[in-house]
This record gives structure tokens, C-alpha cells and sequence, in this order.
């Protein structure tokens, strides 16, 4: 099983439903990826920073050395792009299957 | 050189050549005109505070493009703390000269510039960005005034820039050369423009896919040939021309609005950082508005600073401060002014990183901060003229208190509590005229109203911004209407 390590912000005002879009991220991951909310050893080699806004108040020192690469999440920016709201969650997918190693076989 | 003296930024513009028109008549002298002059002293101020020690750590900072120590008027805000520093560098400034200071708008137009053009070249593989940072370090190592230029003429209100019947409605190119491009039109009420270096222009709003040629971005020198200005009229200004300065209000600063022509310009490649990109005209627009609303949330502030001070003043000089509704007054002028920075702090401390390093406030809270300074100043103003007094408009003329016969009785008539107290009436209350419906009312209301987008242009923003399907549901949860699956406990 493939791990990505998955961050919430506080969700004080979000701009985007959050758990609606990380809901459908997973349905439309391939079944041997996961989205975990802690690493059993060490850090992930890939996690979502899920913040509600554009403040983008996870992206912070403390939770940049839990993974290895980000894939950075603040409202409808990805990765500090904008990104159209109902093109967010295909988005999230295809960064996600571009930053992880392929399946062994 | 990355800081200029204040000195050394006049003389700088000595050595301009600008068209310039006031009156009718064209302008030789303009440093010295005594109606345009007070525009630069408040320009010369952003420099002067640089070079101090007790200011300088708020006015400078380190370049994040050469490393080295720079005006942060020239600067790309690194951090939401550069974003704090920022409006509290603009309220500084408005305090020191009770004006707008001129210099804010190409601040703003850089940061917006900067993150655009690297967006545009992530999609089209263009050069832009690299070509805006040469520009740029230019401008940092110079120490150079720059007016951020986006207003057009526009024409008919009804009509995009491509459906205009005069294309020049709105500023375009007109040729593409093998070393450049020429544009042509006109942007109006250019704030800072003839105190400043260069020019670093904008579209004006979204564009259609079939508007390429007004989807421009490009800087340009204010003393290039084919420039005209206009120089704007501000209400009381010939006061200026008279020999005794009190009756102005504002005795040394002032700010300027120029209409400005662009009779087939030519800019050369290096110097443009869009041309026909009309997808990305929104980005851009959003952007230098949205800065521009979080500097109202300073500027404006540092102004109403000095107007509830004139407020305070006269009503000590009237020997009126100690009634409790005179009191109250200015508790309420505190109160909105308080709130006017606390918007321009949040959308900063709320601000973020864009994908090209640079940060940028709350877009949201930026349109809330300007849509307040759209109503307070307003409010501020009427209260400061409650507490002037009726004399603020009957006063006698300087030159009435100077005469050597009626002199006498117009002081004696205009003294209030204390045996100084005339003089000190005549000079507050024209500064009160000054800010409230003389010069100075040009930046503090009419601007704070239309500067930065109109009133209608914030709550087109904040309706957009806003998501009020979220709001609905938790309303909806509340009563009922939808299960509320946060509660799991028994």
C-alpha cells in the first residue's frame, strides 16, 4: 500500500468543503493508495497540506518536515496556483499520482 | 546606489523633461511650481524617512533580488510580516505629511507585476518574468519613483475596450516592431505621476480573447517624448499662487493627479511584460487592486491621524474640549479610523505566498478594508468639521489678518481661548478645509471613494469571494434542517 500523508488546517473559514473534496480525491485514487493521517516510521514521501483558504496557514516549517514533497493546498490555489473549484479535486489526483514512485509489482 | 537622499530624488527631477500642461500653458519649471512643488515634497518624504535612523527600520529593507538594503516602496514583500510593515510604513507617511505620498501605487504595481508574469510564463513559455526582474533590480538600485498606471479613458461605460468606437478609449498597441512595441492612449487620475522616474503600465480591467492588443503590460520613462501631461485641477489650488501660505492649510505637502496621453510611445521588448496574454488581464487587475485596497488601510489612516489631531486642536483653541460631546466626537473619529487599520493589518496578517515566492494579502479583507474607506474618511470629515465650527468657511483671507489696519480687529474678532489663539485658529482651521474640501479632500475622500476601484467595484469582489452555500449549511445545521454529524457524544 502507497501512503500519503494528509494535513488539515484548523478550518476557521474555509473557502473550500474540505472533507467533501479529500472524500472524492480517495474515490478517485487507484485502490493501493492511501491517505493517512500519520506515518508509522519516519516521513511520508508525499503529503496533501489541506488548508480551507488561501492563507495557507499549514504551510509551516513544523508540518514541511513531516513529508518529503507537498502538495499544497489554500482554497482554490494548488501549489500557490489558482486552480477552478470544480477542477480542484482531478487536480489534487494528478499532482498526487505525479509525486508518487510507481506501484511495484 | 540602492538609497537616494531626499535631496538627491528632487534633483533627479530636474534633470527630467516632461511635457507638461497646467492652465493652458505648458510647464518649464515644474520642481519649482508652487502648485505642483508640495506633490514632491510629499514624494521627498518617502525618501527623507529612509534615511533616518529612528524610521529606517521600518522604511527599508533587504532586497530579496540583490541582497541589498532598499526602499520598501521598491520592494517585494517577502513575508505577511513585509505585508504588516507595509501599511504601517503607509500610515507613518500619512501622518508625516497629511496627503497621499504618491509612492504606494508602483509598490503595489510590482508585487502584482512579479507573481503575474510568472504565472503567464508557467502556461506560455514567455520571458516576461525574468525581463520584470532586470526592471525591477533597476528600480531597487536606483532608488527610482515609479507610478503604477492602469486607469484608461474608457470611453463608453457600456462598451469593452474592443468595442469601443475609438480604440484609444483604452490604452493599446498600436504596432509590434521587431525591437518593440508602440502604444497609444490616455490613463487618467495618475496619482504620483510627474514626481516620478517611470511608469509602469497596466490593462485596465478583464479582457475578452479577442482583446489582445489592450492586454499590455510594459514600464516606460516619464521623460520619454512622446508623453503628454495634463495636470489636474484640485479644489483651492490657485491658493497656492498667493504669497501668504496659511490660507493652503497644508503648508508644504500636497498630492498631484495627471492625465496622461500616450501619443504613440514606443517601448522596446525588454521593457514589456504582457502583450496579448488577455487571460491573464483578471490575475493582474485582482492583484494591483487588491494591494491597493490594503494601502488605504494605511495611508488613509495616517491622514485621518492628522485630522482628528486638527480636530483635537481646535476644539482646544475654541475652549470647547472639555464638553463630553466634543469628547465623544473624537472617541468616534478614533474609532473609525482604528477600524479602517485594523482591515489593512488583517488582510495582511491573513495574507499569502503566490507561486512565484512573493506574498499578497486576503483578497477578501483587502475589499472589505477599502469598502470602508469608501464611508469613513466621510464620517471622520463631517465629524472634524462639527468640531470646527462654522468659521471654517467665513474666515477672512490671510491677507485680511495681515493688514495693517483691519489686521487688529480680525484677530481680536478670531481669538478664542488663550491670547495666541487667532493665529492658531486660522492655521488649524484651513488645515481642517485643507483635508475636508480643499486640496487635500482630492486624496482623502474623492480618492478614498474612487481610488483603488469604485465602492461597487469591492462589493462585485466580495460577493465573489464570499461563499454563502458554506454560511447557508451552517445555519441550516443549526435548525435543524440538515443533521449535524459533528455531534457523536451521548
Amino acid at each position: 500500500m502507497r501512503q500519503v500523508l494528509l494535513k488539515y488546517c484548523g478550518g476557521c473559514n474555509p473557502d473550500i468543503n474540505r472533507s467533501k473534496i479529500i472524500t472524492e480525491v480517495k474515490r478517485g485514487l487507484p485502490p493501493d493508495i492511501e491517505l493517512v493521517s500519520k506515518i508509522a516510521d519516519g516521513i511520508a514521501e508525499v503529503g496533501i497540506m489541506m488548508s480551507g483558504c488561501t492563507t495557507t496557514c499549514l504551510d509551516r516549517e513544523d508540518v514541511r518536515k513531516s513529508a518529503q514533497q507537498w502538495i499544497i493546498v489554500g482554497g482554490n490555489n494548488v501549489n500557490y496556483f489558482p486552480v477552478e473549484n470544480d477542477q480542484l479535486t482531478d487536480h489534487i489526483i494528478r499532482k498526487i499520482l505525479a509525486c508518487l514512485p510507481p506501484a511495484s509489482k | 546606489m540602492a538609497l537616494k537622499t531626499a535631496q538627491e530624488y528632487v534633483d533627479s527631477l530636474r534633470k527630467q523633461k516632461l511635457n507638461i500642461y497646467m492652465f493652458g500653458e505648458k510647464v518649464d519649471n515644474y520642481v519649482d511650481h508652487p502648485i505642483i512643488r508640495p506633490s514632491i515634497n510629499a514624494m521627498a518624504m518617502t525618501y527623507k524617512l529612509a534615511e533616518e535612523p529612528e524610521y529606517e527600520d521600518l522604511m527599508t529593507v533587504t532586497s530579496s533580488l540583490t541582497g541589498e538594503k532598499i526602499n520598501r516602496f521598491t520592494h517585494l514583500h517577502q513575508s505577511t510580516d513585509d505585508l504588516r510593515n507595509k501599511v504601517k510604513m503607509q500610515r507613518l507617511l500619512g501622518q508625516k505629511t497629511g496627503c497621499c505620498f504618491q509612492r504606494c501605487v508602483g509598490m503595489d504595481a510590482f508585487n502584482a507585476v512579479f507573481s503575474t508574469t510568472f504565472e503567464i510564463d508557467t502556461k506560455y513559455g514567455t520571458q516576461y518574468h525574468e525581463r520584470f526582474k532586470k526592471f525591477l533590480i533597476y528600480v531597487q538600485q536606483n532608488d527610482l519613483a515609479v507610478d503604477g498606471c492602469m486607469t484608461d479613458a474608457r470611453g463608453d461605460r457600456s462598451k469593452s475596450p474592443g468595442q469601443q468606437p475609438d480604440p484609444d478609449a483604452y490604452l493599446h498597441v498600436v504596432e509590434r516592431r521587431e525591437d518593440g512595441i508602440v502604444i497609444r492612449g490616455c490613463k487618467l487620475h495618475q496619482t504620483g505621476m510627474v514626481n516620478s522616474h517611470e511608469i509602469l503600465l497596466m490593462p485596465n480591467n478583464s479582457l475578452k480573447d479577442d482583446e489582445k492588443e489592450w492586454a499590455v503590460c510594459c514600464a516606460v520613462p516619464t521623460n520619454d517624448p512622446g508623453i503628454i501631461y495634463v495636470y489636474g485641477r484640485q479644489s483651492c489650488d490657485t491658493r497656492k499662487l498667493e504669497p501668504n501660505k496659511i490660507d493652503v492649510g497644508n503648508i508644504n505637502f500636497g498630492g498631484q493627479e495627471v492625465m496622461t496621453i500616450f501619443n504613440n510611445v514606443f517601448v522596446p521588448w525588454e521593457r514589456v511584460f504582457m502583450d496579448g496574454e488577455t487571460d491573464f488581464s483578471t490575475m493582474l487587475v485582482e492583484r494591483f487592486a487588491g494591494y491597493h485596497r490594503q494601502s488605504y488601510g494605511g495611508c488613509k489612516v495616517g491622514t485621518g491621524d492628522t485630522l482628528i489631531g486638527a480636530a483635537k486642536a481646535i476644539t482646544d483653541y475654541n475652549g470647547a474640549a472639555k464638553a463630553s460631546h466634543v469628547k465623544d466626537k473624537i472617541v468616534e473619529m478614533c474609532h473609525l479610523n482604528e477600524t479602517l487599520y485594523s482591515c489593512g493589518i488583517a488582510c495582511s496578517a491573513e495574507g499569502r505566498k503566490t507561486a512565484s515566492g512573493n506574498y499578497m494579502i486576503d483578497l477578501l479583507l483587502a475589499n472589505v478594508c477599502k469598502q470602508n474607506v469608501t464611508r469613513f474618511p466621510y464620517e471622520i470629515a463631517r465629524i472634524a468639521q462639527d468640531l470646527a465650527g462654522g468659521s471654517l468657511v467665513t474666515m477672512p483671507s490671510a491677507q485680511d489678518f495681515d493688514h495693517p489696519e483691519i489686521g487688529p480687529l480680525v484677530k481680536k474678532y478670531m481669538q478664542g481661548a488663550g491670547d495666541d489663539s487667532a493665529e492658531k485658529r486660522q492655521r488649524m482651521l484651513r488645515l481642517i478645509e485643507n483635508i475636508t474640501m480643499g486640496c487635500g479632500a482630492v486624496a482623502y475622500l474623492t480618492e478614498s471613494m474612487h481610488g483603488a476601484g469604485s465602492p461597487q467595484a469591492q462589493r462585485i469582489m466580495i460577493s465573489r469571494l464570499v461563499d454563502l452555500n458554506h454560511r447557508k449549511d451552517l445555519a441550516e445545521k443549526l435548525c435543524g434542517i440538515q443533521d449535524n454529524t459533528d455531534i457523536d457524544w451521548k
